[in-house]
Formats: structure tokens, C-alpha cells, sequence
């Protein structure tokens, strides 16, 4: 039993310095999740913005109308494909994958990021816009420093999900042979023909990120609800 | 009169199928105040945020001091213009000096800078009759009427010349709603300000309005003193509002 189980552990990680795929993918995954958020808020903040506006005001129509557009050809169709249409089709001469990944990652968040951003602004009553704006703020300056720190904190659970949903969703990145870790674990099970070791490996690492993560989003949330008392 | 501050002229204005100002025309005259009363939905509140526009008319035109405020920076407009809202408006992510200090100091405008801005903030805290040891509060941690007293004296940070005020006592109990009124009759005689008070309660208006608008379905009832519109009103609306009111007066 115990020979067995030692073996094991030399094959799955010692031999052939098996280990360095699991951390090595882990960093590619952790890499495309960080910069993929950053895009996704960039664009979510954007987006989200524009529609709540049109809501609010009925003004930039057309910017609106190609938000909704935007929302619902992303929101209707599955990431692999999106990530492969970019991959093979839009940006088929790139070399490096990771920037790539990045991209189709990024904007498929914003659109999800951009409903959460659009309800948070939603809940703040027009008062704060309309006091805001008597006192000699323009609109955006409103909305930047009035609005949407309350708004963000509203939504602040809703943007964790988001990003753990993000991280996990990384792992059909080697639909376009990007290493990540659930590709990692691919190719050891490949050498050591044996899925039972690399999976579970697999899935403890990326369980081991998705606690981290909460953990420093509660944190976060905790102290943004400090300065109000 | 004075010269006009305020001018409305043939002012229209609707929601949808539903006209909430018609033909509506006032002057305001420089150090008036003028308490707007009338029933909800009768355009009271329109009125009072087409002065510093944060509602366009559909047709006719707005002044303030003399300059069509269509053609006016919104932004240099506003700042001439405090503006009080009832409960809401306080930020409640900031302290109250943050609350008061902010948009002056981020919008950079002179006198509002390091140790200025602490000094400014208290002297408005007193002006409106709190400690200033209130200023690392924040909202929540005020009661309803330490609210409004900030809510004010964030009205009066850039040092307005007018002041707008929507139903801005209506959410205090009666004794806090009278130290308040007796507070901002106050300040509109040391500020000389022009005030545009807008209120549901008939005493409120009678007590502190230098002229008071009676206002219905979006038409002007009638706009005189206090004691005129007691003893001359002009309409069957504004006979039935003061009626209650004239009776204690006639027994004495």
C-alpha cells in the first residue's frame, strides 16, 4: 500500500521534474486570470456606466444600443468558442497565446462585470447623483467619486463570484494548447497513464486559490465597511 | 421689489403625457424668501430644480441673475447655487467634513485647501449650530436633525448667493423642525441669501416665507406675503389651505 502510494508520488511529480508542469501551469492560469479581471473591470466599468446612464438619463442611445449588442453576443455564446473564433480566426498570426487568452478571457468578464457594475450603480438612490451634481460636480465627476465607491461596495460580493468563476474558466485554455494547470495536469497524466493523481492535484490547486481568494476579498470587504462606522 | 435674481418666463414642462408646469411664470427678487408650498405633484419641486438646472424646461426660459441659464456653464451656475434635499444627499461613504469639504476642494476652488479647509468646515459647523467635533463623523452616526444642519451647511460651502431647499425639515421631529427653522431664518438674514424653501406644511410656509407661492396642478394659485394670503385668497384652493390656519388668528 504504502509502496504504491510512494511510487506514485515519484511518478506524478519527482520523476522527469513532473512537479514543474503543475507549478508552471499554475502560473500561466494565475497569469491569464489577473490581467483577464483587470480587462474585465476596465471594460465592465465602461460598459456598465454607459448602460446605466442610458437608463437613468435616456441619453448616448447609439453607445447603448452597441453595449446591448456587445452583451449579448458574449453572453450568448460559450468562452471556448469565443476563445478559439479569437484565437484561430481574429488574431490567428500571434505567437504568444498568453496575450491572447488574456483577451478572450477579458472581454467575455466585461460583460458579465458590466450587469454587476450596471445593477450596483442602479442601487444608489439618484439623490447622491442629484446632490452631487448641485453642489459643482459635472456628471462623471459625480458618478467617479460619489457614486460608484458606494456602488462598488454593494457589489463587491457579486464581483468575487465573478472572479472565481473566472479562474476556473481559464482551464479550457488548452483548447488552444496553452499550458495552464488543468493542461498540466493533461500531460502528466499522459506519461504516467494514470488520471487519478493528476485530477485530484489539479483540482486541490485550483480549490487551494479559490480559498485564498475569498479570504482576501472578505477581508477587502471588511474594511471598506469599517470607514463607514 | 428688488432686482430679480430668479426669473421663469412662460416655463412648460412635462413628463411623458403628463404636464407638470404650465405657463408658468415668477420673479424672485435679490434676499427674498420664498417659501413654495402645494400639494405633491404639483410641480413644486420642478420648479426648484429648474433653477439650478438639473431639469431643462421643454419650452420658455430660466434666469438667474439676469443670464438665460440654457446658455450657462451648469457647473460655474451650480456653484452660485446651494442646494438642501430632504433625508437623502449626504454622502455616506465620507465624514461630515468630508461631506462639506469635498467637491470645493477637489474642484479646486480658492480658499479650500490643507489647513483652510478645517477652519471653513467649523465655521460652517457653528454657523449651523453643531459642534464642530461632529466633523470626523459620519452620516449614520448623526441623528435625523444633525443631518439636515449638515446637509445645510454643505449647501452653503461654495457661498452661495441663493439657496434651494426641497422639503428639507420634512423628516425631523416637530421640536428639532423648529430650532431648525428659527436656524435658517437666521442664516438668510446674516447671508442676505435669496432662498427658494419648498414644503408641504402650510405653518412652515406662513412662518418663514417673506412672500409665499401656493401652487396647484402645475399653475401659479397665488404668490403674495404672508398675511395677504390670509386675508385676501386669491383662489378656492388657497382659501381651503389657509382656512385652518386663519381661524386661531381671528379669535385672538
Amino acid at each position: 500500500m504504502w509502496e504504491n502510494f510512494s511510487e506514485a508520488i515519484y511518478l506524478n511529480f519527482i520523476k522527469d521534474d513532473r512537479w514543474k508542469y503543475y507549478t508552471d501551469g499554475l502560473k500561466v492560469t494565475l497569469t491569464i486570470t489577473l490581467f483577464a479581471v483587470l480587462l474585465g473591470v476596465a471594460i465592465g466599468l465602461v460598459v456598465g456606466i454607459i448602460r446605466a446612464t442610458h437608463e437613468r438619463t435616456h441619453k448616448l442611445k447609439i453607445m447603448n444600443f452597441l453595449c446591448g449588442i456587445y452583451l449579448t453576443v458574449i453572453r450568448g455564446t460559450p468562452v471556448v468558442v469565443q476563445l478559439m473564433i479569437i484565437y484561430y480566426i481574429i488574431l490567428a498570426s500571434a505567437r504568444n497565446k498568453i496575450p491572447v487568452a488574456i483577451l478572450a478571457f477579458g472581454i467575455n468578464s466585461g460583460a458579465y462585470v458590466a450587469e454587476i457594475f450596471r445593477s450596483g450603480i442602479m442601487s444608489i438612490d439618484n439623490g447622491q447623483m442629484e446632490a452631487g451634481r448641485s453642489l459643482g460636480f459635472n456628471y462623471i465627476q459625480t458618478m467617479w467619486y460619489v457614486v460608484l465607491p458606494q456602488a462598488f461596495k454593494n457589489v463587491l460580493p457579486a464581483l468575487c463570484n465573478e472572479f472565481i468563476a473566472l479562474l476556473k474558466e481559464t482551464s479550457v485554455s488548452g483548447y488552444i494548447a496553452l499550458q495552464d494547470l488543468t493542461k498540466a495536469g493533461d500531460i502528466v497524466r499522459s506519461r504516467t497513464f494514470n488520471p487519478f493523481f493528476p485530477l485530484f492535484t489539479v483540482a486541490a490547486i485550483y480549490l487551494i486559490c479559490v480559498i485564498v481568494l475569498t479570504q482576501c476579498i472578505k477581508l477587502l470587504e471588511r474594511r471598506l465597511r469599517q470607514s463607514e462606522h | 421689489m428688488e432686482e430679480t435674481v430668479i426669473r421663469f418666463e412662460h416655463v412648460w414642462k412635462s413628463y411623458g403625457e403628463q404636464p407638470v408646469l404650465k405657463d408658468f411664470s415668477l420673479e424672485i427678487g435679490k434676499g427674498e424668501f420664498l417659501a413654495v408650498i402645494g400639494r405633491s405633484g404639483c410641480g413644486k419641486t420642478t420648479a426648484l430644480k429648474l433653477v439650478n438646472g438639473l431639469i431643462v424646461p421643454d419650452t420658455g426660459r430660466v434666469e438667474v441673475k439676469g443670464q438665460d441659464i440654457s446658455c450657462a456653464d451648469p457647473v460655474m451656475l451650480r456653484r452660485q447655487i446651494g442646494y438642501a434635499i430632504q433625508n437623502v444627499g449626504l454622502f455616506p461613504h465620507m465624514t461630515v467634513e468630508k461631506n462639506i469639504a469635498y467637491v470645493p476642494s477637489v474642484s479646486r476652488m480658492d480658499g479650500w485647501k490643507g489647513e483652510d479647509r478645517r477652519k471653513k468646515t467649523e465655521e460652517l459647523l457653528r454657523q449651523v449650530g453643531l459642534s464642530p467635533a461632529l466633523a470626523g463623523r459620519f452620516p449614520r452616526e448623526l441623528s435625523g436633525g444633525q443631518r439636515q444642519r449638515v446637509g445645510i451647511a454643505r449647501a452653503l460651502a461654495a457661498s452661495p448667493d441663493i439657496l434651494l431647499m426641497d422639503e428639507p425639515f420634512g423628516a425631523v421631529d416637530a421640536i428639532t423642525r423648529e430650532q431648525l427653522q428659527d436656524e435658517i431664518l437666521k442664516i438668510h438674514r446674516e447671508r442676505g441669501l435669496t432662498v427658494l424653501f419648498v414644503t408641504h406644511d402650510i405653518e412652515e410656509a406662513l412662518k418663514l416665507g417673506t412672500r409665499v407661492l401656493v401652487m396647484e396642478e402645475g399653475t401659479v394659485q397665488q404668490c403674495d406675503i404672508p398675511s395677504r394670503l390670509l386675508s385676501a385668497p386669491a383662489t378656492d384652493f388657497v382659501e381651503k389651505l389657509v382656512c385652518r390656519r386663519r381661524e386661531p388668528e381671528v379669535r385672538m
